[in-house]
């Protein structure tokens, strides 16, 4: 992307074709995502010094200072900027979970096949994310607002006042309606499932 | 749940939430009234949100969850990944975790680092793996951590590199005051010089931070982790199947070292790399970085558009030139930087250097201002007249007061050469990991600089005549450093002059020429001059077999002799070459063990050399030339190496090495080794040149006394008995199978050649004689006749003697020196070609018929480090003596082949001797350590009472 004036015009030409549906948008996250995701699996195990990582919510931020080169934007377009990362986000783990998933369970990616797969202990695996993912969808037919909160959190990393900008509630709202989602979602998840598997 | 039930429910959990426990039950009877469903619903939601309020459910973002897929099931110690055995984890950063392991097929220690199970999900990914991989591993330099290997197992990607014993920046910075000025800069130098390196070779680093550089205890520096850099996208060269490597954005970099270009996703270049080693540098200097915020957005924000403070507005200490390095480094346009690392790198090696000369100035003239500088030169220019005058007049003797003051303490350091003005000091400092040149201030002590650094060894090391060029010659694993090469003092790179190494080298005083002694084909020696102008290289003069020169060499103040020495078998002497003639003249006594070093005083009338006479290490004599006539400076039990004289020969500079060994023995079966138990309990130790069992309790030892080197008799626990006594080498013994007759090197008629000494009469005859250095004897079953290698026949050969005295017969010529014979008498190893570290070749030869059975590579890391060789009782395999991670252990090789197997265990010095009881139950040895330490002296010499 090119530096000067045109920026502002180029992000707004970039934003209508994502939101319009340009699958390149997907393709251009996905580094971010996947990098991260590095990032945080190396933290993890190694537990290094914090502040050495990205935080969750800078993932999106990182992503828009380096699109943007830094240009100045209005609130809308950073706003719209948000919820459509979010949504990525959310498209890019679900799509990631289901390919470890999926990994872990026997289908492995090609490089495995010819290593001593059979060696390799398999402990069950769980991840929320699948999860999450189905129950929004029936969240969102409910309170649709609740389920984008919890797009917007959970899989967009987002602040709540970032999240309460992009919806254009107060904050207050906002974690009102984290907390219900969330209880529901608990609810949904552990206690619906134990209760009658 | 229904949807209109549950838009009541949150309609009414929030206000309910905010009540307490004991309120709620009433609220909900309240709002509820009789619908039952409603009631339920909220209490389910009550008692998840409780729940999950507590277990912090979905508080860690999805992103969390997606990277504890990855991270699941980190093996445990001793599992083994690929070739290596997990120790324990010793680290982590740079996407992965980072264990000690044990490579089983080279039985070394290599740093495991681990990436992410489930990293490299696609094809793509696994051949960027690859790429980087490859990328990373042909980077061979002393300042680069090695990468050995880079594959998959159990699903895990790994990468096994260089272990490295020290500190990060990162744990330096936080466990420290930050660091002098100095320092800081000779951090940032050395590792610009791998930044310089790596960025010749196409490959940015991309990731340069604390955590990513170490600093080995003797303040070399290590850059890791350049298995995330990328080939250097070229221009254009992103195409819709490289995205993956090419992608802006793809940043796999810690955020506050990132620079502007890395924020902004544009590709990343070299003065990337050096943005970042300036965050690094800002954070030495000051123990804060320049752009530190809250959030990570804040950061990039700051790394953008905001300026950072002067690091001296932070730290006082931070002096003026640090500061505008610092700033330059972490300019926001590239533009402004520094352009390459190896212009930072030569920037930092002068600012060192300008830093240490003022600071040798106050030193010496506290007070003085800067300006005077150029006058106390002035006085140090007269001052070396009046010391040439001085040396103009005729005789000198050994100074009475001679000073001598040890300038360094690592037990490592050797081979000084001073500079012309005797302000600065080089000299090798031997580390297992190879040698490097240090340059050293003499005021103050300090080390200003690592020149460079040696896989192998550095054999010469001098300074031109103007002190502007430091030159050292290189002989090591990697032909492309191999070589005569010579670095600018003020900071720069280091040229090549020559591809191939020397044995010795001088430079000429009018700076024009270099000498030196090369040695071809074994045994053709030869001294040259090498015009530094044309490249054009001339052979003075040849000798071979026999007739050799040892490595000494100087030129003459005139520049019109090359001082020397010369030898015929053994003795040498001293002797000079006419550059103009090529004709060689002998001056002085000739019957010298060896000569080490020489160097002429600026009279032109007397030389100083370190000598071994057949009695005594390395010692420093002063010699009238021509008469020859010799004194004796020093007089020690221990011994010197390298010789170096300032330009007005007041300060000369020498290594003093003293050995401290001891013995002992251990039971031997099943080609193991027992638990050693010392035998010699003397404090000081002393130091072996030939060790054998006499009988079932018994040793003979070769050990230096006041007079010589001498066999002696060792029982433990009682007296040592003396069998030979006198001003003579005696060394290298084996003994018969008879039990009474000991045969043994000697140069008691100034040849070295074999003698024998009745154990039981005391006895002592010749077995060889002859101009021939006679060694390894072996007596044959029989105890009547010998197997010796010799260089009689003009090359080496194994002959074989009658202990009655009569000619020896030679049996056949052998590949090398150091040689061993089986017990069965088959075989004779012998380590293929001189004693080198790039020919540990070990050859199997038919004791009959001189024919090669099998050649043995140890292919293990480490080296040989002395030719001591002998087979195992059962001739199933030899013991050799094999440097690894600076420790020189006994390790076995199989006669069959196959890897070396570590014997003793001795984490650091060295087992040089060693020797299988008759029996073959039990192995002694000889383990110590040597320590070398430069040292200078003044007053050396003296003319009527005046000293210099």
């Amino acid at each position: 992307m090119a530096d000067g004036p045109d920026s502002a015009a180029q992000l707004t030409v970039l934003l209508q074709a994502w939101s319009g549906g340009d699958s390149s948008a997907l393709e251009r996250l996905t580094p971010f995502v996947y990098d991260q995701l590095h990032r945080l699996a190396s933290a993890r195990m190694g537990a290094e010094r914090t502040g050495h990582v990205l935080q969750p919510s800078a993932l999106v931020n990182e992503a828009f200072v380096r699109l943007m080169h830094g240009a100045p934007m209005d609130w809308k377009n950073r706003a719209h900027f948000f919820a459509f990362s979010a949504r990525l986000m959310r498209q890019i783990l679900v799509d990631f979970a289901r390919a470890q998933m999926s990994d872990k369970r026997g289908n492995r990616a090609p490089h495995l096949e010819l290593e001593a797969a059979q060696d390799m202990p398999v402990a069950p695996m769980h991840s929320d994310i699948l999860d999450v993912d189905n129950a929004l969808k029936e969240l969102a037919a409910m309170e649709p607002r609740q389920a984008r909160v919890v797009e917007l959190r959970y899989f967009g990393g987002l602040p709540m006042a970032e999240v309460a900008e992009v919806l254009g509630v107060s904050e207050d709202t906002v974690w009102r309606d984290w907390q219900i989602a969330r209880a529901w979602l608990y609810y949904r998840l552990r206690l619906l499932t134990a209760r009658t598997p | 749940m229904k949807p209109e039930l549950y838009r009541r429910a949150s309609a009414l959990f929030g206000a309910i939430r905010e009540l307490p426990e004991c309120e709620r039950a009433a609220a909900i009877d309240s709002a509820c009234g009789g619908e039952d469903e409603l009631r339920q619903h909220l209490l389910r939601l009550l008692e998840a949100d409780g729940a999950a309020a507590g277990e912090a459910f979905l508080d860690g973002g999805a992103i969390d969850d997606a990277a504890r897929l990855l991270t699941d099931h980190l093996p445990a110690a001793g599992t083994v990944i690929g070739n290596f055995r997990l120790c324990e984890q010793i680290g982590s950063g740079g996407m992965g975790v980072i264990f000690r392991a044990e490579d089983l097929r080279l039985s070394r220690t290599v740093a495991l680092k681990l990436l992410p199970h489930g990293i490299l999900p696609g094809k793509e990914h696994i051949q960027r793996f690859h790429r980087e991989a490859r990328a990373a591993s042909l980077l061979n330099h002393p300042n680069i951590v090695s990468v050995f290997e880079a594959s998959f197992d159990h699903g895990w990607p790994y990468i096994a590199m260089e272990f490295v014993e020290g500190r990060t920046l990162r744990q330096l910075i936080a466990g420290h005051r930050p660091l002098e000025a100095n320092a800081i800069v000779d951090l940032i130098s050395q590792a610009a010089s791998a930044l310089s390196a790596a960025h010749e070779a196409g490959i940015v680093h991309r990731d340069i931070k604390p955590e990513n550089i170490m600093v080995r205890n003797d303040g070399f520096v290590k850059v890791l982790d350049f298995g995330l850099a990328k080939l250097r996208e070229t221009a254009g060269a992103p195409a819709s199947g490289s995205q993956l490597q090419t992608r802006p954005g793809n940043v796999p970099g810690t955020v506050q070292y990132l620079s502007p270009e890395q924020v902004l996703g544009d590709p990343a270049g070299p003065r990337s790399d050096l943005f970042s080693l300036g965050v690094v540098a800002y954070e030495l200097a000051t123990g804060v970085r320049p752009f530190e915020h809250g959030t990570d957005g804040a950061v990039f924000n700051a790394i953008l558009h905001h300026n950072a403070p002067a690091p001296s507005s932070i730290r006082a200490s931070v002096t003026p030139e640090l500061d505008a390095l610092i700033l330059r480094l972490i300019e926001k346009d590239p533009e402004l930087r520094f352009q390459t690392a190896a212009d930072l790198r030569s920037h930092c090696r002068r600012l060192v250097y300008h830093s240490s000369s003022s600071q040798s100035a106050q030193a010496k003239r506290t007070g003085v201002r800067r300006n005077r500088v150029r006058a106390a030169t002035a006085l140090a220019l007269v001052a070396g007249a009046a010391a040439w005058f001085l040396f103009r007049s005729r005789s000198l003797a050994p100074g009475e007061h001679r000073q001598i003051v040890r300038l360094t303490d690592t037990g490592r350091a050797s081979r000084p050469a001073l500079s012309p003005d005797g302000k600065y000091l080089a000299y090798i400092s031997s580390e297992p990991s190879g040698n490097s040149i240090h340059l050293r201030q003499v005021a103050t002590g300090a080390d200003i600089q690592t020149v460079t650094t040696a896989q192998g060894t550095i054999p010469g090391l001098g300074f031109s005549a103007d002190g502007a060029w430091l030159y050292f010659d290189r002989a090591e694993t990697r032909p492309e450093a191999e070589g005569l090469f010579r670095v600018p003092l003020l900071g720069g790179n280091a040229k090549r002059i020559s591809a191939h190494p020397h044995m010795s080298f001088a430079m000429s005083h009018d700076g024009r020429f270099a000498a030196y002694m090369d040695r071809t084909e074994g045994t053709t020696f030869s001294v040259n001059v090498l015009d530094l102008l044309t490249g054009e290289s001339r052979t003075l003069i040849r000798r071979s077999g026999s007739e050799y020169f040892d490595d000494a060499l100087a030129w003459s103040p005139d520049d019109r002799y090359i001082a020397t020495s010369a030898c015929s078998g053994n003795p040498c002497g001293l002797a000079v070459v006419d550059t103009r003639s090529g004709h060689l003249r002998s001056f002085g006594p000739q019957s010298y063990t060896a000569v080490d070093a020489v160097a002429w005083l600026p009279d032109q009338r007397h030389l100083l050399a370190l000598i071994a006479g057949g009695n005594t290490m390395f010692q420093l004599l002063l010699v009238d030339y021509p008469s020859g006539r010799t004194q004796r400076i020093t007089n020690d039990l221990d011994t010197y190496s390298g010789l170096s004289l300032s330009a007005a020969a007041d300060v000369l500079a020498s290594s003093f090495r003293k050995f401290s060994y001891h013995l002992w023995a251990a039971p031997w079966s099943g080609n193991a080794l027992g638990e050693p138990v010392q035998i010699t309990t003397d404090r000081e130790g002393t130091f072996f040149n030939g060790l054998v069992w006499a009988g079932r309790d018994e040793l003979i030892a070769s050990t230096p006394d006041a007079e010589g080197w001498n066999l002696s008799l060792i029982r433990p626990g009682e007296q040592v008995r003396p069998i030979t006594q006198g001003p003579y080498y005696n060394a290298e013994q084996a003994v018969c199978p008879d039990g009474r007759t000991v045969i043994f090197k000697s140069d008691r008629r100034q040849q070295l050649n074999l003698w024998k000494a009745d154990l039981v009469t005391g006895e002592t005859s010749p077995v060889t004689s002859g101009a021939s250095v006679d060694s390894d004897p072996h007596c044959a079953p029989d105890s009547r006749s010998v197997l010796f290698v010799s260089d009689r026949g003009g090359r080496a050969a194994l002959w074989r003697a009658g202990l009655d005295g009569s000619a020896p017969t030679m049996m056949f010529p052998l590949p090398g020196e150091d040689c061993a014979v089986s017990s069965n008498l088959k075989w004779v190893a012998v380590f293929d070609g001189v004693w080198s570290m790039r020919n540990a070749n070990l050859d199997i030869i038919d004791a009959h018929t001189g024919s090669l059975v099998r050649k043995l590579a140890p292919n293990i890391s480490g080296h040989l480090n002395g030719g001591g060789i002998r087979w195992t009782p059962d001739d199933s395999g030899l013991l050799i003596e094999w440097e690894q991670n600076g420790a020189t252990n006994l390790w076995l090789q199989p006669a069959q082949g196959g890897p070396l197997r570590q014997i003793t265990h001795f984490q650091s010095g060295r087992v040089k001797e060693f020797a299988f009881s008759p029996d073959g139950r039990r192995l002694a040895f000889a383990q110590g350590t040597d320590t070398t330490d430069v040292v200078l002296m003044r007053d050396y010499v003296s003319r009527r009472g005046v000293y210099f």
